[in-house]
């Protein structure tokens, strides 16, 4: 059964993982994302399904590691270390 | 559950984080530190727009503008395409119909280039960097 591509999602939430949280997973997840749309578009739906996949653990992946980093910035105190790095 | 039931949840959800997220900054003036830049002292593409969305509701557009140049400009109509994509979210429209993912479809790529070009520019030239402007 042809899966649904969710191109546009992956590649919206990639570019929101680059400004926001993590860049270098951001950037990972947008390959990621492009190169599950080409192997969607040229029908191959298996590594479609295994880019995109990837797509998504690197997205989770670097939002976790992330705020696990926020959260512990914020209770060692650390927070005025960052005040001219913030966003 | 219904696909569409799906997007309606994922959707409240997360304009309830961004939502919670804004008023703590705007109530406490910090914001999400940027580990890549505490850790690498490099610039991210994304570096300052916290800053730059602070100022301007603070009604300081030039430092607005110089926390963040390429995207200060473009977060009035992010805003505005988010909440149009969420209205056509909660109306049920399905997924390839919606406005931002039919942007993102088309040109996703190209945006995702200019943000990794500018996010290389801005820690060569000083312009391009976060600026706090002397008053």
């Amino acid at each position: 059964m042809e899966p649904s591509n969710k191109f546009g999602l992956m590649l919206g939430l990639s570019i929101a993982e680059t400004i926001c949280c993590s860049p270098l997973f951001g950037i990972i997840g947008i390959v990621m994302a492009v190169l599950a749309n080409n192997a969607y578009k040229a029908g191959n739906y298996e590594e479609y399904a295994s880019k995109s996949k990837l797509c998504w653990i690197m997205l989770i992946v670097g939002l976790v590691i992330s705020i696990i980093m926020s959260i512990i910035a914020f209770s060692t105190g650390m927070l005025s270390a960052f005040t001219d790095s913030y966003y | 559950m219904k696909p569409v039931t799906k997007q309606r949840i994922i959707a409240i959800s997360v304009l309830v984080l961004i939502l919670a997220y804004a008023c703590l900054s705007a109530c406490f003036h910090v914001g999400l530190p940027c580990i890549f830049h505490t850790l690498t002292g490099l610039y991210c593409p994304g570096c300052g727009l916290g800053r730059s969305v602070l100022s301007l509701l603070s009604g300081d557009w030039k430092q607005a503008f110089r926390y963040n140049v390429l995207l200060m400009p473009c977060i009035l109509p992010g805003v505005l395409l988010l909440l149009e994509s969420f209205v056509e979210v909660m109306m049920g429209r399905p997924y390839h119909k919606i406005l931002i993912i039919r942007i993102l479809e088309r040109s996703g790529i190209f945006i995702a280039l200019i943000l990794v070009f500018f996010g290389i520019l801005r820690n060569i030239f000083p312009f391009l960097a976060p600026v706090i402007l002397s008053n």
